[in-house]
């Protein structure tokens, strides 16, 4: 994760992506939050992790953010990288995606996209302690 | 209930009105075509009318007709009299033209009538049967309806309460058998996601929580003593070992040395006791300022050199941020260093000296620290205990200590404002993470 930033000269926007389809009844189209959706998938520990990283990079990073992305068809998704200014990425290797439901695999849209990707190399890390604290950043 | 009854009350006036003043217009319509067949007494017409009468005018039970001639002058006392009607009724037909009277059941209605002979007085009477009746049966109907549905609304509601407020008396009830001899007593928790469960849940959580602080306080004076009364034993019982006969001088210098250890050992419980009791208060006489985080980890690296030289401590920086005054914190130096010496300490001792890494970052408003080593861990039952004084674990049998650090080490960050959360998987090792909030000092 850090590595992603190490790389970097000048100021950057981080965009997180995540994935998901949209909930096919109308009663939760209607009450879909990007907000609320996002506020659930994300725990107190990658919240304080982003912040860790926000202030180790402070003058490298000038914003940080989570997007998600809803669409089926890949010039949606073009659409959606032009919309964000996407113009590298960087996908963690040999880690396996824990999905939720709902949620799917960006990597399809993302290789086809023609973008630079970057691959950073994710040690796996077995049943630690630290497993999903905020302790498991320092220990990468 | 009262909007039941406002509704029935209003409901039944306003009918009554209606249906006094639609009897009333009839009773004037009959008194106009009675007078126009009686008193003009053409023939012709009067037959006509009769018919008329007879065909659409249906025949009111009790239904009579009064005809009185109006001549200036006249008082209608007799008539009156033998009507039973008062004399206003009267006044107020000749003066309004029309006019009408109940009494009982019985409703009169007057007109005045311009007949070809003179003006006249007509009055009619009936008995309004079929008005009292329906009156009567609707306030029949409203007043058992009215009855009827504050019993229904009595019973829901009482059954209503009992659902709701059942489980909160089950918990009173419950939690008044919890006393400090049967702490460990728990609501059973049936339901799960309503308010009900949530209340028994917290309830079970502060129990927990109550429990384990009885249960320190009542092992903290059996361990303290027990800590104590051990060196204080061994002393004993060498020096009267040693007194049982004459011995050579090498045999005095080895059990007085012993003896100096082993009190070396009571001092230093005795001491760490004491600091413990002192950091337990808020206020004693510590000094607070500012401390850089960096600074600090550095000392802690160089103090656990010399304790312990063979120590494998490594220090990550790579998250420090970039900003400096993120990493200035408020407090005592000379408690922090302690604090956290501890805790890497620990991390050696019960690891065998494998590595331990030391690493900082910030998040917005605080600072944290992590210690993580790679050594025996903490099971996962007695998680709850490490904070309690001369508690030691079970898989610590072999190292030495007396569980005074890490209560000791929490007093301080306590102290400080701070957190102290630990993670540990037994054999696996452990994760110290202490979060201190940052102390708004500008650069310099």
């Amino acid at each position: 994760m850090e590595a992603v930033q190490s790389v970097q000269i000048g100021s950057v926007n981080v965009v997180f992506l995540h994935c998901v389809y949209l909930p096919n009844s109308i009663l939760d189209l209607l009450f879909f939050s990007k907000k609320e959706l996002i506020k659930r998938l994300v725990t107190p520990a990658f919240e304080d992790a982003c912040k860790v990283i926000r202030s180790k990079y402070a003058s490298k990073i000038n914003s940080l953010r989570i997007e998600i992305f809803t669409g089926f068809t890949h010039s949606a998704f073009e659409n959606f990288l032009a919309g964000n200014k996407i113009d590298e990425v960087f996908a963690p290797k040999g880690y396996q995606l824990q999905l939720p439901k709902n949620s799917f695999d960006p990597m399809p849209f993302i290789n086809r996209s023609g973008l630079p990707i970057t691959q950073v190399t994710w040690k796996h890390v077995g049943d630690t302690p630290e497993k999903n604290q905020l302790a498991e950043l320092f220990l990468i | 209930m009262s909007t039941i009854l406002l509704l029935s009350a209003s409901v039944y006036f306003f009918i009554i009105r209606y249906s006094f003043s639609d009897f009333y217009k009839r009773l004037e319509i009959r008194g106009v075509v009675t007078a126009k067949a009686e008193l003009d007494q053409e023939e012709a017409s009067a037959a006509v009318l009769q018919e008329v009468r007879e065909m659409h005018l249906e025949k009111l039970p009790e239904e009579k007709e009064y005809f009185y001639e109006i001549t200036p002058g006249k008082t209608f006392d007799n008539e009156a009299a033998a009507l039973r009607i008062p004399l206003s009724f009267f006044d107020d037909l000749i003066q309004n033209g029309e006019a009408t009277f109940q009494s009982g059941n019985t409703f009169y209605a007057g007109i005045k009538y311009q007949g070809k002979k003179g003006l006249y007085a007509v009055i009619v009477s009936a008995d309004n049967y079929y008005n009292y009746h329906h009156l009567t049966y609707l306030r029949n109907i409203f007043f058992v309806g009215i009855v009827a549905a504050s019993l229904f609304s009595l019973s829901i509601a009482f059954v209503f309460s009992r659902q709701v407020l059942n489980p909160v008396k089950e918990i009173t009830d419950r939690v008044k058998e919890i006393s400090s001899r049967n702490l460990h007593l728990r609501l059973e928790s049936k339901r799960v996601n309503d308010e009900i469960g949530e209340l028994e849940t917290t309830f079970n959580n502060m129990l927990d929580r109550l429990e384990t602080a009885f249960e320190t306080q009542n092992n903290f004076i059996s361990n303290a003593s027990h800590e104590l009364s051990t060196p204080l034993t061994t002393i004993i019982g060498e020096a009267d070992v040693t007194l049982s006969k004459e011995r050579s001088t090498q045999e005095y210098v080895e059990s007085l040395n012993v003896i100096v250890k082993e009190a070396e050992r009571l001092e230093k419980i005795t001491k760490s006791l004491l600091f413990l009791a002192q950091t337990g208060f808020t206020g004693t006489s510590q000094k607070y300022d500012k401390v850089r985080v960096d600074q600090l980890i550095w000392d802690v690296k160089s103090t656990i050199d010399k304790l312990n030289p063979k120590n494998k401590v490594q220090l990550n920086l790579s998250l420090m941020p970039e900003d400096p005054t993120k990493l200035k914190i408020r407090g005592n130096e000379q408690l922090l260093l302690l604090a956290l010496t501890n805790i890497v300490n620990n991390a050696c001792k019960y690891s065998n000296n494998q590595v331990v890494t030391l690493s900082i970052g910030t998040l917005e408003d605080k600072v944290i620290i992590i210690v993580k080593d790679s050594g025996i861990g903490i099971p996962a039952n007695e998680l709850k205990y490490i904070y309690d004084p001369f508690f030691r674990a079970s898989n610590t049998k072999e190292y030495e200590g007396y569980g005074i650090g890490l209560p000791l080490t929490r007093n301080i960050v306590r102290l400080h404002a701070g957190e102290i959360s630990v993670t540990s998987k037994v054999n696996q090792g452990t994760v110290v993470q202490l979060t201190f909030p940052i102390g708004n000092y500008s650069i310099g």
